[in-house]
């Protein structure tokens, strides 16, 4: 049995399949794709998978955590996987988690999701003044621990990091952004999930990071080779 | 960085909704249109009503992939939105498009809906509307897509006619890739022309090409036609081994209501019961072979990933080979962990032994259908279950390890008294002591439905319990259940379908023309979904009837004179009218009419020339299927 950490993106109208489905789309398409898992134990036997903090339904991702536990493992499997995924996932990221039970490295992965970074814009409108004072207050009294708008993005987008994403995802976001009527809801703004992992804080004072929980894989831009 | 996903027109309106994975596709399996080389006829399989039901239908699954594979056309689906995702896409001045490539409605050679019940025929209206068609067929121009439908509704398909061009009677896959060809062959020529042409398609019925006169009274009609020969014949495949099945299968990534492999194991069904449209218009019993049923579905669960397979049909357990197929396809599948299911149980011991065995049949209850309380009223509709079935069957359920049993029954069933519903309790009582016997604390659930005569059944021709009837029905069940347990039995449940449905059902099911302007009113009025209770109305479906002056009850609540001309006396869904009629008669005289299949060392009965014993395989008592 080996326990294989890996990444996920979710994209386009796939950002609507919601979290209680991904088990069932990830072990569909690795049974396609002959890819086994070790089976839960109970009455009802079921691949073993766990995933990371519950991402909003309507929320795309890039890189979304979630162990398997294989009957077997080679460094082909999520090139493989990834040809039998429904549109609008992919497989990102694998790494093989070979710690010794008890270890650090062995601790489950919800333990290793300290933080999570988002792309935030408005939508149907500028992201203006009220977007950005709204976010230094959330930055004040801690939900938000940085943000800023990065030279990789459009204008009127903001890149956000907050700690602790099984308490703070994208819906408490939300909920602050409508209470501060800066949007009325969901349908106002877009929300992008980039990395749930560990939190980096760099010595020299820079932007906090993220830090995905697995190696990314490497497919070069466009390259998809499912039919 | 670059965000498809914000310039998505449908993203706000789909974070807006309840349950947006309808409406998000992402499935596994789904192809890309394909380019026109020209004569390309662009097909949307429309479902009226929403994707978790629509996607569960196995009907659809079989076409979008025949269709892909004609060179001359090509296949794309739609579903109802809800009435929220309906009410953003009317406020934002969108179409309703197609799953795969967006393509609004309008823009297809041929929208083809699929009549499954009549209370999703509203439905059909909202996709129409919002995919830019106009309502009526009279009033399409050149431009306008031909508008099919399909499915049961196709064979009583009157009330339908004026939105329709041309309906499909019998099974697509027999019918469909001809028809489609008449199209490619046709495109770019008038509407009219390639109607007529469609015409001459065996299995076509095209409404505007039919006259229907109506006997003075109303009551009783005659169709005609110089364009068509009538009746329409319902075409069928002869053998299954022969037809169309698809190799792949749409995965959907969101849940849907039947989530799994499906496996049809045969078509039509021969126990005759009196009361099942599906058990006399999809006659005569056509079995898949035990090796291709086997393979077929070892190469689906490869293809799929689905982790369980539902083995169809209208009574699995009478397959010849039901025992072959479990024990090949359990050896095969177990070690993948991938489950086998029987969606209906027959109430015999075999079929018990059989579920017995399977392990996720063994999760939860098991449900029956004894249908009604006495044995008198189970030998009116022909269901062949015995007390000693009933019996037999439960003991066997209860030592096997089940302790929930939930029991199906109808009420409002032709000649029923009040015997008979107090019958039911009996069989939940007798249900609770031989769980009792057995050293269970068994729960025994009752459902009762009301009883919705349909065309193309012996009950043809019967009266419909009406909703007052109905009702006190099952107030009569509540009120005695409580009696005779002083309300404390908490061991035995009871619900009763509220009638209201039932009623509308019943009137569309025996309907004619004359009932396409209530159901215009009605949806103009905002009918919906009418299937579902959350969203069904009486009073407004009342309101419509009166405004446009027709009376429900001439279509549900009489009795029709056996020479009366009925509204799909057009259509020749397989079965003769003179053997509905012997069969009615054995009915009022509560006279079983055996099954004349040999199943299980039974030779089976004479047969008794139902209409399709020209094709019936089960006629010379075997039949290529069987070998």
């Amino acid at each position: 049995m080996i326990r294989v950490r890996l990444t996920y993106s979710k994209r386009g109208r796939a950002c609507f399949i919601p979290h209680i489905a991904i088990p069932s789309v990830l072990a569909r398409s690795a049974a396609r794709a002959s890819i086994s898992f070790r089976l839960s134990e109970g009455f009802t036997p079921r691949p073993k998978i766990s995933l990371g903090p519950e991402l909003s339904v309507g929320v795309p991702a890039l890189a979304e955590p979630f162990e398997a536990w294989l009957t077997g493992y080679d460094e082909d499997i999520p090139r493989r996987w990834n040809l039998f995924l429904p549109a609008g996932f992919s497989i990102t990221g694998s790494t093989v988690v070979d710690g010794l039970p008890g270890t650090e490295e062995a601790k489950s992965l919800g333990k290793w999701c300290r933080a999570s970074s988002c792309i935030l814009a408005l939508r149907g409108g500028e992201s203006g003044p009220a977007l950005q004072e709204c976010l230094d207050e959330l930055k004040t009294e801690g939900t938000v621990l940085s943000f800023g708008k990065g030279p990789d993005l459009p204008s009127g987008f903001f890149r956000l990091v907050m700690e602790d994403p099984a308490q703070r995802g994208p819906g408490v976001l939300v909920k602050a952004l409508a209470a501060r009527e800066v949007i009325t809801g969901w349908p106002n703004v877009f929300i992008l999930r980039e990395a749930v992992g560990s939190l980096f804080l760099p010595e020299d004072g820079g932007e906090p990071r993220v830090l995905p929980l697995a190696e990314p894989l490497r497919v070069p831009d466009g390259e998809d080779e499912r039919a | 960085m670059h965000f498809p996903e914000y310039a998505d027109g449908m993203w706000p309106l789909l974070s807006d909704v309840k349950r947006p994975s309808r409406y998000a596709g992402c499935e596994f399996g789904s192809l890309p249109p394909k380019e026109d080389s020209g004569g390309m006829v662009r097909v949307c399989l429309a479902f009226p009503d929403v994707y978790e039901i629509g996607m569960s239908y196995l009907g659809f699954q079989i076409l979008y992939f025949l269709v892909k594979g004609l060179p001359w056309a090509d296949a794309e689906r739609a579903y109802c939105p809800w009435t929220d995702l309906e009410g953003l896409l009317r406020e934002k001045g969108m179409p309703l498009a197609s799953m795969e490539s967006g393509r609004p409605l309008d823009r297809f050679d041929v929208v083809g809906f699929t009549l499954q019940y009549e209370l999703s025929y509203t439905n059909v209206l909202t996709m129409l509307d919002l995919g830019g068609i106009p309502l009526l067929a009279g009033d399409r121009g050149e431009d306008h897509p031909l508008v099919a439908a399909g499915g049961p509704g196709a064979l009583a398909p009157e009330p339908m006619a004026p939105f329709v061009d041309f309906f499909c009677v019998g099974e697509g896959e027999e019918l469909l890739p001809e028809a489609l060809k008449v199209l490619s062959e046709t495109k770019g020529r008038p509407r009219k022309e390639r109607l007529e042409a469609l015409a001459r398609v065996e299995g076509v019925y095209v409404p505007s090409l039919v006259e229907c006169d109506f006997s003075p009274g109303g009551r009783g009609m005659t169709f005609r036609s110089s364009a068509l020969p009538l009746p329409v014949h319902r075409r069928i495949v002869d053998s299954l081994d022969g037809a169309f099945y698809p190799d792949m299968l749409l995965v959907p990534s969101g849940g849907i209501v039947h989530d799994r492999v499906p496996m049809e194991l045969f078509r039509g069904c021969t126990r005759g019961c009196r009361f099942c449209q599906a058990g006399m218009v999809t006659r005569p019993v056509r079995e898949r072979s035990v090796k291709t049923v086997v393979k077929k579905t070892l190469s689906l669960v490869e293809k799929t990933g689905w982790e369980e397979v539902g083995l169809l049909s209208l009574a699995s357990c009478d397959y010849s080979g039901i025992s072959p197929v479990i024990r090949e396809l359990s050896a095969a599948l177990a070690p993948k962990n991938v489950k086998i299911s029987l969606p209906s149980l027959r109430m015999d011991a075999f079929s018990v032994h059989l579920a017995a065995e399977m392990e996720s049949m063994r999760r939860g209850g098991v449900t029956f259908a004894p249908e009604a309380g006495t044995q008198r009223l189970r030998n009116v509709i022909n269901k062949g279950v015995s007390d000693e079935d009933f019996t037999q069957c439960l003991e066997t359920a209860f030592s096997k390890g089940w302790d929930r049993v939930k029991l199906y029954f109808m009420m409002g069933l032709p000649t029923e008294t009040a015997e008979d519903l107090e019958g039911i309790l009996d069989l939940a009582e007798r249900a609770l002591s031989i769980g009792k016997s057995r050293g269970k604390k068994a729960q025994v659930a009752l459902s009762v439905a009301g009883f919705v005569p349909k065309a193309h059944t012996p009950f043809q021709w019967e009266p419909q319990a009406g909703v007052d009837e109905l009702r006190s029905a099952g107030r009569f069940l509540k009120g005695k259940l409580a009696s005779r347990h002083g309300g404390k039995n908490s061991r035995i449940s009871l619900k009763y379908h509220e009638p209201e449905q039932t009623f509308l059902e019943g009137v569309f099911a025996r309907g004619d023309r004359r009932l396409a302007p209530v159901l215009l009113e009605a949806w103009k009025s905002g009918a919906r979904f009418d299937g579902w209770s959350e969203t069904f109305s009486l009073p407004r479906w009342m309101e419509a009837f009166e405004k446009t002056g027709i009376d429900p009850a001439e279509f549900a609540a009489r009795r029709r004179a056996a020479d009366e001309g009925l509204p799909w006396d057009h259509i020749d869904a397989g079965v003769s009218k003179a053997f509905l009629l012997r069969e009615r008669d054995r009915a009022l005289g509560e006279l079983v009419s055996p099954d004349c299949r040999p199943l299980g060392g039974n030779e089976g009965a004479p047969c008794r020339a139902c209409g399709v014993q020209d094709r019936c395989p089960v006629l010379g008592k075997g039949g290529a299927s069987r070998d």
